[in-house]
């Protein structure tokens, strides 16, 4: 009866570590409602492929030879062969997104640029802590505050560190009411947060909400070409939804697809948690750095909110800058939020919702950015 | 073991340089897109009615 205790005598204390890893995650996402449609999934993932001789993952049998296994399979299909998971979650985000408040006031867009600078100072910082290039591009994405597109890079970069990136990307991303306000108050004064901004949006046909996603699409395209596949599924989704005709397909992209999707993902990226990947000194490293990414992504937004006040006559309101990154809608919300607490009648929503989306954009740009410039500075 | 803290100086250079192309490709691109849509804008305004 020996057999019975073949999985209990093969456990070793790495995977004893994910256990406890999954089941904070399955905790985060149930009592904290953290990210929960994708931490739920990652943490029970985390457990499933660390048990030992797990038959959810490849496993070589003797006298059999090897055996595939289901989440293995999923992730070699999913997201080794094309990246298809995170590209289709793209369909479904972009049917999501309205980007009317953005297109009302083009400003706006500058933004989301500038909210991007975290990504990159995290990439150096990752560099002086002793990482190399390509792992320290895939780990700095995740201040694109996007989970899609940090998997997507990681993958592409062949980064060893994939599981702990998705996990720093999304554990984040449900951070950001706390993050942002501390970067956000260190970086500006009580006047400052008090600047008020007149909403005058200008009208939007229907015709530049329909050419908006082409328009993307194509000067991303010849300016960052390996941004196409992150910026052509976003954009595609996009015209489903505005385009008028494809309600049907818009609304499955929003709903069945986006929720069908998140739930592979979820599951499928918890192969990359496996115990030896994981469990390992970096991944400590990489929370820092995520964390790193968020906070200087929300300084680079308000400082540039700040610079161009120097030279307007109109003033921003530099919380603006900070609602630059992509987690939407809650940036939006952080800064209202933090607009309403200091004087009750301001409200910042609608401009904070242009610098929001005009983040998602951009996020998916320095992607893109990243996944060009990247093999040209390494060759 | 992980080389904590084994910098390595041509490494951090690149990384300065993506800092900087990377930027600006972003402000870039960004830029082309809020000029194109403004003038859309101004050019499509009078069609907002009849599109809708």
């Amino acid at each position: 009866m020996s057999f019975l205790l073949d999985g209990i005598l093969a456990v070793t204390w790495q995977q004893c570590v994910m256990y406890l890893v999954g089941g904070l995650l399955i905790y985060l996402a149930i009592k904290k409602d953290m990210e929960p449609a994708l931490l739920l999934p990652m943490g029970f993932g985390a457990i499933l492929v660390n048990l030992p001789l797990s038959g959810a993952i490849n496993q070589t049998m003797e006298g059999i030879g090897s055996t595939p296994g289901i989440i293995e399979w999923m992730f070699e299909v999913g997201i080794d062969a094309a990246e298809a998971l995170p590209l289709l979650l793209f369909i479904g985000i972009g049917a999501m997104i309205d980007f009317g408040p953005l297109l009302a006031n083009p400003k706006m867009f500058l933004f989301g640029g500038a909210a991007q600078f975290g990504i990159f100072a995290a990439i150096s910082i990752a560099v002086l802590l002793g990482f190399d290039l390509r792992d320290a591009a895939a780990i700095g994405t995740i201040g694109a505050a996007d989970g899609p597109t940090a998997i997507l890079v990681s993958k592409v970069l062949r980064s060893g560190y994939m599981g702990a990136i998705a996990v720093a990307a999304y554990s984040y991303m449900a951070l950001v009411p706390i993050v942002q306000p501390f970067a956000i108050r260190l970086v500006t004064t009580k006047k400052e947060r008090m600047i008020r901004m007149r909403y005058n949006p200008a009208s939007i046909s229907k015709t530049t909400r329909i050419l908006f996603p082409i328009i993307v699409t194509i000067v991303a395209g010849f300016v960052a070409p390996m941004s196409v596949s992150l910026v052509g599924f976003l954009m595609f989704g996009n015209l489903l939804r505005e385009c008028g005709v494809l309600e049907r397909l818009s609304d499955t992209a929003q709903n069945v697809l986006a929720n069908l999707v998140t739930l592979i993902l979820g599951i499928t990226i918890s192969f990359s948690m496996v115990a030896e990947q994981f469990v390992r000194v970096e991944t400590l490293f990489i929370m820092f750095l995520g964390l790193v990414a968020f906070v200087f992504d929300t300084i680079g937004g308000v400082l540039f909110a700040k610079l161009l006040n120097l030279f307007l006559k109109e003033k921003i309101n530099p919380m603006i800058g900070g609602a630059g990154i992509s987690a939407f809608p809650m940036s939006a919300r952080v800064v209202q939020k933090m607009a309403l607490k200091e004087d009750p009648t301001n409200h910042l929503l609608m401009h904070a919702i242009g610098a929001n989306v005009s983040g998602q954009i951009a996020s998916v740009l320095a992607g893109g950015m990243i996944l060009y410039l990247v093999p040209q500075l390494i060759k | 073991m992980f080389p904590l803290l084994a910098v390595n100086m041509d490494t951090l250079m690149d990384s300065f340089q993506l800092m900087g192309q990377g930027m600006v490709g972003i402000f870039v691109v960004l830029i082309l897109i809020a000029i194109i849509v403004s003038v859309l804008t101004k050019i499509t305004a009078n069609k907002k009615d009849s599109d809708e």
